[in-house]
């Protein structure tokens, strides 16, 4: 086996010799590297080793946030607990506050920042399916907004993305999906809510 | 002033200005760089609250959450965003969730986090018993990185966690976020 010392005073040992089992593996199997601390990675789990599930939900929380729309969709069936924590209004309110003015800005068109942000995913049809799940969800968080008074011209130009959008041919697969996510995802629109009606390219429509 | 029970060893930071003494869970004291300790919000407000005379005297701050061996690597983190950081005025938090996507993991942090995901949890949550953001902040994201990897099953697996859905509960989840995972839509794609 290789070792080496390394900056944080462990070792690292070349991927080869690094365990193969796959039950509490460090996950890092991946890079070229995996480094084990100064007891061999064995496989099995020491009493003593933190798992993400020791985590306080805040922090769980924060590790979400680095994930996309569709991933936490995805994770919501790991377990009751996770999707609890992934459906929670905050986690998905304070990300829309953040975000709407960026998805809406003149300067960066949402096309363009839909783009941007799935770089990292391998799916060659990430983009417009990325895409498609941020609009419905941007959408989504128009319900949570509506009655915030600072935030009616982001709305606004928000339904006018998405209408913009709902002519794009890659869109047409989700809009289906549409209706499902704003009836099951989301709580009940405050009785306030002004409904929106888009038509699509082929002439479906549906209320917002 | 809390003082530690016993040290058996101190180290020092070889630079000049006022020192600041930590104690770890263990009774380790280690001697930092002012600048280097109040990068910990937790030890920054502890100092202000003293009106900053830990200094001059053996007084010591126990950090009685944090274990030698994760504040050794808690210290080389801190010691070398001490010397590359420019000083930032503190982000709102919808710039902080921007960043959050935006961002990339510089590559000296990639390479600090490239160790055992056990260990980046402590350091995780080391650095938030700290309140050193940007350190949890990044432990979060290189922790987000790796689960995207994996699948639902690799994730309950890995991590013992228990699938506590009925049969019928979880074919109605897969049903709502069947779209998301690895098939591509049959319509509409055209990469």
């Amino acid at each position: 086996m290789t070792v080496t010392k390394t900056l944080a005073e462990s070792y690292v040992v070349d991927e080869a010799d690094a365990c193969s089992g796959k039950r509490f593996c460090s996950g890092l199997h991946s890079a070229k590297k995996v480094t084990a601390e100064t007891t061999p990675h064995t496989g099995q789990k020491p009493e003593s080793v933190v798992t993400l599930t020791d985590l306080p939900p805040l922090l769980l929380r924060e590790i979400f946030q680095h994930m996309h729309l569709y991933q936490r969709l995805y994770y919501r069936t790991v377990c009751k607990d996770w999707k609890d924590l992934l459906d929670s209004r905050s986690l998905r309110e304070k990300h829309a506050l953040a975000l709407l003015p960026i998805a809406v800005g003149s300067s960066v068109g949402t096309r363009d920042y839909a783009c941007e942000m799935s770089k990292d995913c391998g799916r060659p049809w990430c983009r417009s399916l990325w895409h498609a799940t941020e609009m419905v969800w941007l959408v989504d968080q128009v319900y949570m907004l509506n009655e915030r008074e600072n935030h009616q011209k982001e709305l606004t130009e928000l339904k006018t993305e998405v209408e913009k959008f709902v002519s794009c041919y890659e869109y047409m697969a989700f809009s289906g999906r549409l209706d499902e996510m704003l009836t099951k995802h989301v709580d009940p629109p405050k009785t306030t809510s002004v409904p929106c009606k888009i038509v699509a390219e082929n002439h479906e429509s549906f209320v917002v | 002033m809390s003082t530690a029970a016993s040290s058996s060893t101190s180290e020092t930071i070889a630079e000049p200005g006022l020192k600041i003494k930590v104690s770890t869970k263990e009774g380790e004291v280690f001697e930092l760089d002012e600048k280097v300790a109040k990068m910990s919000q937790v030890i920054r407000g502890i100092l202000e609250d003293l009106g900053e005379q830990n200094g001059g005297d053996d007084s010591v701050l126990p950090l009685t959450q944090v274990e030698t061996r994760i504040f050794r690597k808690i210290l080389v983190w801190l010691k070398y965003h001490a010397g590359h950081d420019k000083e930032e005025a503190p982000k709102a938090e919808e710039d902080e969730i921007i960043a959050r996507f935006c961002e990339e993991i510089p590559e000296w942090d990639q390479k600090f986090l490239n160790v055992d995901q056990a260990v980046i949890l402590e350091i995780m949550l080391a650095a938030d018993y700290l309140d050193i953001k940007k350190l949890r902040g990044l432990c979060c994201k290189t922790v987000a990185n790796i689960l995207k990897t994996k699948t639902v099953e690799q994730i309950r697996e890995m991590y013992g966690i228990e699938n506590d859905f009925t049969p019928e509960e979880e074919e109605e989840i897969r049903k709502q976020t069947a779209w998301c995972e690895d098939e591509p839509p049959r319509q509409g794609s055209n990469h």
